[in-house]
């Protein structure tokens, strides 16, 4: 019996069930007499809806019902109610469902859906973020004034298209330049990316004949949708049922509210299961997708390398619906001093409405947004005062214990240790050493990018967790977290297992079977990196609860003090005398003596977490906002081809403070995972909008996500073990931080290696080679010839 | 290749699987039919609704469409899938050009279905098989119930969507000179599925005939021999180089589009020449 398996490399629980295409997904589920919505979607930008005609939609062959905005006439969303179920009165980006055609066959949905026809009056849409906050840009939502959020947590400011406006100041960044040496001042930009999961976003939704409604959604976080949904539709919370199998990729897109609320107000209106799936251009153009970023910082330092000041102005390309950006830009700026101590700071962070495609949270969450500028200012800075990257930031790391965040957070002493991640990077690349190009006319660079990241959340983000032991003395674990290919469940399967001393398959977490809101216990949100360790401390909880009831059986049965009974490889016994021994499931339903007699009952322990002196942030952005850190960081060797622009990533080392590895396997498939997705959005990936606001690549085609054939030949990681003090076994959270650092590690290296500057993602081989050649076009024609003479080399 | 597209079903239509090619011409002449090879690409236009024709013929069971012959001219049947050329290894000897060009395109999926007549009558600009043909001078047997005519596959495709073939006639065939013994085919993609170019090198060394086509810089391949770019095979190969990279620069067109600037395709075309002419000259 392996009783120890804390740090192991164990194969996630639903393993089995993926690679033989069993596990059933959300679109796996079917009901009866279930209809099919096809949507009609905006072809404007921005446009005035004069009349929506579905007269000949609704005689198509097959069709029950046909909807348009002024069925549903209000407003849903998580920290702003911007959103309507379709569009009302005016559309406001090319994808903006208007109207939605319901059949008893997809394609009778579908062909019924061409029939349509929509009397647009086009407006002067606004693409750019920049132009959108000038004096007289025309507004996006002209109502923002009417519109519900989350007051005391995002500043929207009506009249405007700004749906937040975030302030971060320390002390004062005038004299902080002032008293600085060197001052580095950019503007970086990131365009909208897509989060381009597997699996597209569908629900299958269900009015009950008795007025509960049930809904099965590819979500992520089973509660939020529920509570979202029933407090936006006037459900009452407990007669909305929502089930959430196991998911095919979320990375933020599934967070919050989807379409769930559409798909139920269909199928209260028509008393039928409505199934509503989308197809891949509609996840491309229709749902949200990543903010786009342009940001313009200024950054000065003293000749010794100290970070005197930082004053950045982030403009947060939100699109038409703001409802997570608006705590995206937030966290950009509250969080835009990333892992270093900056003695003077002013961030102004503003989530923006543009007429392009509306955005939400994705993987990372405003961290890739700010590191990408940030830790590029530290490369750049190093050059201008004669440092090496490497030394500029041991100059500038936090340092635990002593450093205080911008928020005014102190970093303590269990945060982590950012120089040892520095230190693992430097080492694990090989920084300092050169190594030779594959080809004359290439390059061979390394680079590298640190980072820092908490959950993003309120204050009151809570977990809960039971755990019963069956009449076997095998044990389920129940939480409310979902299951999208990240690992918590079988994190917490180890985390159980090692606990009560029993091998992890004794342990069964039935995520694995799908959550739902009526049978699991409340998370907030499967989101932040926080699953592990919010879920987890519930969980250890539950496990000293059931353990109570169990020490208080044993305690009669054994006739020892309570606190002398160890429960320990699955046994149950008095710490004193060891040889009397009972199996857990001996007491599993209460503990029955040889006459028959029980005490106890069935075992059945219960946890819960909430953060602990957690604030709001003050208009300063001060407070106390965030439960634990996880530092880290990314080193990458790139080959630079002079010739095409083209960047390949040779090796990569990621590095993280994880507290406390639980599970090696999933912990790497984090590393390497986050790795290429932070690589994708490095150098391929793109939402390409035309002058009118129309998405040129929505699909897999033209918005290219990594390939096989693009990875890197090597990818390490390093993981280092400072116990977070209130983690689940010291444990922290790692999912997003895996590709925070990504893009500013290859800018950097290209920096290093070529001084050539890209400011813009992705850097691919045409925006690589048009940098070259503005800034250093002596090595595209130097290379040009290195190539032409070892032509002649071999030819000879 | 695609668009995007709204849909997640297909048009209706009806399907056919002729046994021969007659049978194949009288259900073309009911107007309104598409044939159909590995489906591949069909289907994906069909489900972006960029063609919604009510009679898919599939041309998979007629017995003069398929086989590969390698003796005297190379002939290629149209049912003939990728992968039956990339397992092809005498193909390799006698056609690196196109062998090469083959192994590139898409991945072993869509090549064990796709046929490489269908990647030529897809008419797509940054598709490799044209490309490669188009070095090789290969022709296409045009055939319908009014006869067979040849094209040559450079005229075959005109541009995006569109062939030189009229709606009742089938691609039978391509055939082309076994003599190009000598050739390569690289291909440069950066963030995209697809060539933003590519260079194909067929090389007769028994002639002295070497031709070179330029694929993704424009709507269709672009052909041209050393000896139009002023050099031959007898030059140092950096010589050769210059030239044609400066005949690139100058002879050929080059639009804008969504994989790349004129002005970067014509880059890489040139960078590509240098790796294709190491490995030939
Ligand atoms: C994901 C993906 C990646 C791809 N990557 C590449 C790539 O890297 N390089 C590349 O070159 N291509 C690429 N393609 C294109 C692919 O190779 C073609 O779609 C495929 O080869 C078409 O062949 P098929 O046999 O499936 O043709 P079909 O789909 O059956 O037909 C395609 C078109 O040709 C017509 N047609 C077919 N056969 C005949 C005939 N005998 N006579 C007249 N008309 C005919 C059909 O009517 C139809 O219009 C890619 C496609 C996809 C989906």
């Amino acid at each position: 019996m392996e009783e120890n398996v804390v740090g192991k490399r164990v194969p996630q629980v639903d393993s089995w069930l993926k690679v033989t295409g069993t596990l059933r997904y959300s679109f796996d589920i079917e009901l009866p007499g279930q209809l099919y919505v096809a949507l009609v979607t905006s072809r404007y930008a921005h446009a005035r809806i004069r009349s929506v005609d579905t007269s000949d939609a609704i005689k198509s062959p097959g069709i029950v019902g046909v909807f348009t905005g002024k069925d549903f006439p209000f407003r849903i969303g998580l920290y702003i109610a911007d959103r309507d179920l379709l569009a009302t009165n005016k559309v406001r980006w090319v994808g903006h469902p208007v109207a939605a055609v319901v059949g008893t066959s997809m394609a009778a949905a579908e062909e019924a859906a061409e029939k349509v026809s929509v009397d647009y009056e086009p407006l002067e849409p606004v693409l750019d973020v920049e132009k959108a906050i000038e004096k007289g840009a025309p507004l996006v939502h002209e109502d923002m004034a009417s519109y519900n959020y989350y007051k005391g947590f995002i500043n929207p400011v009506p009249g405007t298209n700004i749906a937040n406006d975030f302030r971060l100041v320390k002390g004062d960044v005038s004299s902080g330049f002032a008293e600085s040496n060197v001052i580095v001042e950019e503007t970086f930009k990131i365009p909208q990316i897509n989060h381009a999961p597997m699996e597209v976003q569908n629900v299958l939704a269900y009015w009950r004949p008795d007025d509960y409604v049930e809904v099965w959604t590819s979500a992520q976080s089973p509660f939020a949708t529920r509570y979202l949904t029933a407090a936006s539709l006037n459900i009452p919370v407990n007669r909305l049922i929502v089930h959430v199998p196991p998911a095919g990729g979320g990375f933020g897109l599934k967070a919050g509210i989807g379409w769930e609320p559409l798909a139920i107000m269909i199928s209260k209106s028509l008393r039928r299961p409505v199934k509503l799936v989308l197809s891949r251009s509609e996840q491309m153009t229709s749902a949200p997708s990543r903010d786009g970023l342009v940001a313009n910082v200024k950054a000065g330092f003293s000749k010794d390398g100290r970070f005197k000041a930082y004053e950045a102005t982030f403009m947060m390309d939100a699109g038409a619906y703001a409802d997570y950006t608006v705590n995206v830009a937030r966290t950009t700026g509250y969080s835009a001093d990333g892992a270093y101590d900056i003695e003077n700071i002013s961030v102004k962070s503003l989530a923006i409405y543009t007429n392009k495609i509306p955005t939400t949270a994705m993987r990372g969450f405003g961290h890739p947004e700010n590191h990408w500028p940030l830790e590029q200012v530290m490369d750049r800075a190093a050059d201008m005062l004669g440092l090496d990257p490497v030394k500029i930031r041991e100059i500038n790391l936090h340092v635990p214990g002593k450093s205080v965040r911008g928020t005014g957070e102190p970093v303590r002493e269990y945060d982590g240790n950012p120089r040892g991640v520095l230190e693992a990077l430097v080492k694990g690349i090989g920084y300092w050493e050169v190594e030779k190009p594959s080809e004359p006319w290439k390059v061979r660079a390394k680079g590298l990018a640190m980072l820092v990241k908490a959950p993003s959340q309120p204050p009151n983000a809570g977990a809960s967790a039971i755990v019963k032991i069956d009449e076997d003395g095998t044990i389920d674990v129940i939480t409310g977290t979902g299951s999208m290919g990240q690992g918590t469940p079988t994190s917490l399967a180890i985390i159980a297992a090692e606990a009560f001393g029993v091998p992890v398959e004794k342990v069964k977490v039935n995520q694995l079977e799908g959550v739902s809101t009526d049978q699991n216990p409340y998370t907030w949100q499967t989101v932040g990196s926080r699953g592990l360790y919010s879920d987890g401390i519930a969980l250890l909880r539950a496990i000293e609860d059931a353990k109570n009831q169990i020490r208080e059986m044993a305690s009669a049965v054994f006739r020892v003090p309570k606190d002398d009974i160890e429960i320990r490889g699955g046994q149950v016994y008095p710490r004193t005398h060891p040889e009397h021994r009972l199996g857990l499931k001996d007491f599993a339903m209460g503990y029955t003596y040889p006459n028959g007699n029980t005490i106890g009952g069935p075992v059945i322990g219960r946890g819960s977490y909430a953060p602990v002196l957690n604030t709001f942030l003050d208009e300063k952005g001060h407070g106390h906002n965030t439960v634990f850190h996880t530092y880290g960081g990314t080193a990458v060797e790139v080959e630079i081809d002079l010739l095409t622009g083209e960047v390949r990533v040779i090796k990569v080392v990621q590095a993280f403070d994880v507290g406390r590895v639980i599970n090696l396997l999933t912990l790497e498939g984090q590393a390497f995972g986050g790795f290429i997705m932070g690589m994708g959005s490095a150098l391929y990936e793109e939402i390409k909008f035309d002058k009118q606001g129309w998405v040129l690549n929505p699909n897999l085609t033209h918005y290219y996500v990594p390939r096989i054939t693009d990875l890197p030949d090597e990818i390490d990681a390093v993981f280092l073990e400072t116990p977070q003090m209130d983690g689940p076994l010291g444990a922290r959270g790692i999912g997003e931080h895996v590709m925070i650092a990504v893009a500013p590690a290859i800018s950097n290296a290209i920096y290093r290696g070529l001084k050539v500057k890209l400011n813009e993602i992705p850097m691919n081989a045409e925006r690589v080679w048009k940098a070259i050649k503005e800034q250093r076009p002596e090595l595209i024609s130097s290379a040009f010839e290195q190539a032409l003479s070892r032509a002649e080399e071999i030819h000879v | 290749m695609s668009f995007g597209s709204p849909y997640v079903t297909l048009p209706r239509f009806s399907y056919l699987r002729p046994r021969s090619l007659d049978e194949a011409f009288e259900a073309l002449e009911g107007g309104n039919a598409k044939v159909m090879a590995g489906g591949i690409g069909l289907l994906n236009f069909m489900k972006e609704r960029l063609l919604a024709p009510s009679v898919v013929i599939d041309i998979k069971g007629i017995p003069e469409l398929s086989g590969i012959r390698l003796s005297g001219d190379v002939r290629i049947g149209a049912a003939v899938r990728l992968v039956e050329l990339e397992e092809n290894r005498s193909l390799e000897l006698i056609a690196p050009t196109l062998y090469r060009a083959v192994r590139q395109i898409a991945d072993p999926i869509i090549r064990s279905s796709a046929t490489l007549v269908g990647d030529v009558c897809e008419a797509i600009p940054w598709t490799d098989g044209p490309t490669a043909l188009a070095a090789l001078d290969a022709s296409a047997s045009v055939v319908s119930k009014n006869g067979e005519r040849k094209v040559k596959v450079a005229d075959l495709v005109q541009g995006l969507g569109q062939l030189a073939i009229d709606e009742n006639e089938i691609v039978k065939e391509i055939t082309f000179s076994s003599g190009y013994k000598k050739g390569t085919y690289v291909k440069f993609s950066n963030a995209s599925e697809y060539a933003l170019a590519s260079v194909a090198v067929a090389y007769s060394p028994e002639s002295g005939i070497a031709r070179v086509s330029v694929g993704s810089l424009a709507e269709k391949p672009q052909v041209f021999t050393l000896e139009d770019a002023g050099t031959s095979p007898d030059e140092e190969v950096s010589a050769m180089i210059r030239k044609v990279s400066s005949y690139i620069e100058s002879g050929l067109s080059a639009v804008d589009d969504i994989l790349g600037s004129a002005e970067f395709k014509k880059q890489v075309a040139k960078a590509l020449i240098i790796k294709a002419f190491k490995e030939v000259f």
